[in-house]
């Protein structure tokens, strides 16, 4: 895989208000790679400015080599779907499909190939002769995705473009889109605000927080080794324990915390007496027998769902809460609230955040 | 419905009659005597003939004000839809302070008293020494209108998406590709309407005329003349022909309009 | 995103535009100003400062009270206008149905047709041997003609009235049309009665509507100086009529262009305040 794109330390602000703070990443060939914000966290803006449509405050935006920072739009070998479309009202599903290739001088037999071609990629063949307002959404997204597909861009570049669908045409949109990514071979750049969709689409993704990117990586990485605890309650849930390091020796380290004392593996970022918070994902809380490593904790409530429960429960003072999640019911159904339980932590997927 | 609510809409219905009826009176009649004669006040029924209308190309000076008429509409078009363009488009997309003041200025002409605009401009020919002609009649009528014809074309643009000209960039249009290909198909309509519109008013603009005219006329001027000698019947059969002329342009800009609406928006 | 939109705006074509608006709007408007403040002398135009003109306005009392009546008169021509176009509008937006656009082209129309005509048929209308005499002789309401239409401030007012009705049904119309139904029922349904629910909602509503379309028929009617002079006889010596005259055989330059930039004061006044009496009402 190599790298085809670079953002370095772009930075973006309109007078005194910072919409990007420092953003860099790479992008490797044929790769699908989301970033991920609430909106208004400026991640259309580091798409905009990909595409050229805004330039960045100070930073540098590199293709091939080269600093593309003044490039104008239509020199740039990227091509945007935009989140409404975009589709000229006045052309038909073909003419816009078209218009890429019509504006480069393409020959009109050589236009006609490539529009019916790229129909039959999206699945629309049969629609050339419609106009965009008698197309549903769905349809309207294909053919923007089309008329960007075309022009054979380096890089396409997806501003939340599932946003306006409803739930049922979104899922099918997304598998369309991954499909259509593998079959073309084009690097996708991919904006949403919707975790579920960034984890099912993506080879990488960027979480945006306060105009900075939190963590960059595949969807496992962020789910089980988060930088931030941002990021640890980012994706899913995760029990955050503040822990005391009162044990560094060779082989383990024992930290002290409300829950008690247990022990995690040898972490070269602690040393005696270092303060941090363990992170750890209720799925990997387990309920043992007790033993020398188990923490004993008191049943807060229970929450049945269906083949499974989760439990919260709390330390002696009843002051520090932690959740348990995957408890095979048949286990559950025998405990009630006030019981006291014994658990341990699955400390080989924990994480450790220094403050 | 109430009784009462009845009552009120029936008067209303009937009050609504009486005013078309009154804003008709006075064309129905030119029409009426465009055919007929009348003498003392009193309609001679047998006179009906269509003859003035043929006698009308006899009429040198009504012709040749019509045609004047229509060169200064024509040329009040081209130069309002493409002023009025511009600025609309500089209204739509910049953000300086200076866009307001613009607009008010534009709007200037259109709410003052015509007198007011008309005797402007005669005292800025003089101070210039422009002689009054046509064109100056051309250059009146086109500030009249250009408030108008802004209002339509800035309404339309504001309507269309920013993303719709990006997409055209992004998919390596020029700006004159994305303007010929995408923004003018999209707003060719409103150009269209706001055109007809400067033509039906300039066909009929008197107050600003009577000042910048020189020594040709204008249709209206000519019937403004010809009315201190009373109107032949060529000149009822001319205006006829002419009112025929404004409805139809009038019937066209409300259809063109209606059509687009019941467009789905897109 | 501006910095591809800026691509027109920052055309030389908007520049050159921006420089002829300003030279035939602006530019034309100070001209006229300063003309205002010149003398003449025979025929030629003294460019020198002076407040002559001013002064002979607010000396000779025929132009102070020829200005009152033409404001009174204009007055006059939008209080019909509205008594008149309201009722008309109000019909238009809540009875007429689907024949409401209809009609509304049917009331613009006339708008567009042939000013002068519309003038020369209401003296054949309202003369003494015209329709209306002759109507109400033949239903034998009078016995000889009645003068009450013709060349007097009456045929002004009315023809007036007759050309500038359109201006104030059409905004009228807009703004009462835009009144969703289910507000109106909402009243209903908390318990206004019909004038109530007028009082209180409609009205109010359509009130900038009724505001901007007076405004235009009163800046006209104001404005006008063909209307009184073809229909108005003695009458017709209105404010507007004295300024055009000033322009063509009295040949006074600087004195018309006073007596403009003293309508123009005041139509300015009329325009800002209304301006701000309906941003204060929206508010």
């Amino acid at each position: 895989m190599s790298e085809i794109l670079e953002l370095k330390n772009i930075s973006k602000s309109y007078g005194s208000t910072t919409v990007l703070e420092n953003i860099s990443f790479k992008i490797n060939n044929n790769e699908f790679f989301t970033i991920l914000g609430s909106s208004g966290s400026g991640k259309s803006t580091i798409i905009r400015m990909i595409g050229g449509f805004t330039k960045p405050s100070s930073g540098e935006i590199i293709f091939a080599n080269k600093n593309i920072n003044d490039e104008p739009i239509f020199k740039r070998p990227f091509n945007t779907v935009f989140q409404d479309y975009a589709l000229f009202p006045n052309m038909n599903v073909f003419d816009n499909v078209g218009f890429g290739l019509k504006i480069k001088n393409k020959s009109k037999e050589e236009i006609k190939k490539n529009v019916l071609n790229v129909l039959t990629v999206v699945g629309l063949e049969h629609f050339s002769n419609r106009m965009p307002q008698e197309l549903s959404g769905g349809q309207q997204q294909r053919v923007a995705l089309a008329r960007a597909i075309i022009c054979e861009p380096e890089i396409i570049l997806l501003d939340e473009p599932l946003g306006a669908l409803d739930a049922e045409l979104r899922k099918q949109m997304q598998l369309f889109l991954k499909e259509i990514q593998k079959k073309i071979q084009i690097s996708f750049i991919f904006i949403t605000h919707d975790q579920e969709e960034a984890i099912f689409l993506s080879d990488r993704i960027a979480v945006l927080n306060n105009h900075k990117f939190e963590q960059i990586g595949s969807p496992k990485d962020l789910y089980y080794s988060p930088k931030t605890t941002y990021m640890a309650k980012f994706f899913g849930e995760c029990n955050l324990i503040k822990c005391r390091v009162t044990n560094y020796d060779s082989e383990s380290i024992k930290v002290s915390s409300a829950f008690g004392s247990f022990n995690i593996p040898k972490n070269k970022n602690l040393n005696n007496e270092s303060e941090f918070i363990y992170g750890i994902r209720p799925e990997e809380v387990k309920l043992v027998r007790q033993s020398e490593k188990s923490i004993k904790v008191k049943i807060k409530d229970i929450n049945f769902r269906g083949s499974t429960s989760t439990i919260n429960a709390t330390n002696d003072n009843g002051d520090s809460l932690i959740k348990i999640q995957n408890i095979s019911t048949n286990i559950s159904k025998s405990l009630s609230i006030n019981d006291s339980i014994d658990i341990e932590f699955n400390t080989d997927l924990g994480s450790i955040f220094i403050e | 419905m109430t009784r009462l609510e009845n009552y009120t809409k029936y008067l209303l219905a009937g009050l609504t009659g009486l005013i078309v009826a009154a804003l008709y009176a006075p064309i129905v009649l030119t029409i009426f005597y465009s055919f007929y004669k009348s003498r003392k006040g009193k309609v001679d029924w047998n006179s009906f003939s269509y003859e003035p209308y043929t006698k009308l190309i006899y009429e040198r000076q009504i012709l040749e004000s019509l045609m004047n008429s229509i060169y200064v509409g024509v040329v009040t078009v081209i130069c309002s839809v493409i002023i009025g363009f511009y600025f609309a488009n500089y209204y739509h997309t910049s953000k300086s302070k200076m866009k307001e003041f613009l607009q008010f200025i534009i709007f200037l002409p259109f709410l003052l008293p015509p007198i007011i605009t008309g005797l402007s401009l005669l005292i800025f020919f003089r101070e210039i020494n422009l002689p009054r002609s046509l064109n100056t009649v051309v250059i009146g009528h086109t500030i009249f209108v250009l408030a108008i014809v802004f209002k339509i074309i800035l309404n339309k643009l504001e309507t269309l998406k920013p993303s719709l000209m990006e997409s055209a960039y992004d998919l390596g249009a020029s700006k004159w590709q994305a303007f010929y290909y995408v923004l003018l198909p999209n707003i060719k309509l409103s150009l269209i309407i706001a055109g007809l519109l400067a033509f039906t008013i300039s066909l009929d603009e008197t107050l600003i005329t009577l000042f910048l005219i020189g020594n040709d006329t204008t249709w209206p001027i000519k019937l403004w003349a010809k009315m201190r000698v009373g109107f032949s019947k060529q000149v009822n059969a001319s205006v006829t022909l002419i009112l025929i002329l404004t409805s139809l342009l009038v019937l066209l800009i409300a259809s063109i309009i209606s059509r687009s609406e019941k467009k789905i928006m897109y | 995103m501006n910095s591809v939109l800026n691509y027109f705006s920052t055309s030389i074509w908007t520049i050159v535009s921006f420089i002829l608006v300003i030279f035939l709007i602006l530019i034309p408007l100070f001209s006229f100003l300063s003309y205002s403040f010149f003398t003449v002398d025979g025929t030629d135009i003294i460019h020198e400062f002076s407040l002559f003109n001013f002064k002979e306005f607010f000396i000779d009392e025929i132009y102070i009270r020829t200005f009152v009546r033409t404001i009174f008169l204009a007055i006059i021509v939008m209080s019909c206008c509205i008594m008149l176009g309201y009722p008309v509008a109000f019909f238009l937006a809540r009875y007429a149905g689907r024949y409401k656009y209809v009609i509304l082209l049917m009331l613009i129309i006339p708008l567009f047709m042939s000013y002068i005509i519309k003038i020369y048929m209401m003296r054949s209308i309202l003369g003494y041997s015209g329709l209306i005499n002759k109507v109400l002789a033949m239903m034998g309401f009078i016995e000889k003609p009645l003068e009450f239409f013709l060349w007097n401030q009456n045929s002004v007012i009315i023809t007036l009235v007759v050309i500038l009705l359109p201006l104030i049904i059409i905004p009228t119309f807009t703004s009462l049309d835009k009144i969703p139904k289910n507000i109106v029922e909402a009243s209903f349904d908390l318990g206004c009665k019909p004038f109530q629910a007028f009082r209180y909602i409609i009205f109010p509503i359509s009130f900038p509507g009724l505001i901007v379309g007076s405004i235009f028929v009163f800046i006209l009617a104001l404005g006008d100086f063909v209307t009184p002079q073809l229909v108005g006889g003695t009458s017709g010596f209105t404010y507007g009529k004295i300024i055009y005259s000033n322009f063509g055989m009295a040949f006074n330059w600087p004195f018309g262009a006073a007596l403009a930039s003293i309508l123009l004061f005041v139509s300015v006044i009329i325009i800002l305040l209304t301006n701000y009496l309906t941003n204060k009402l929206k508010t």
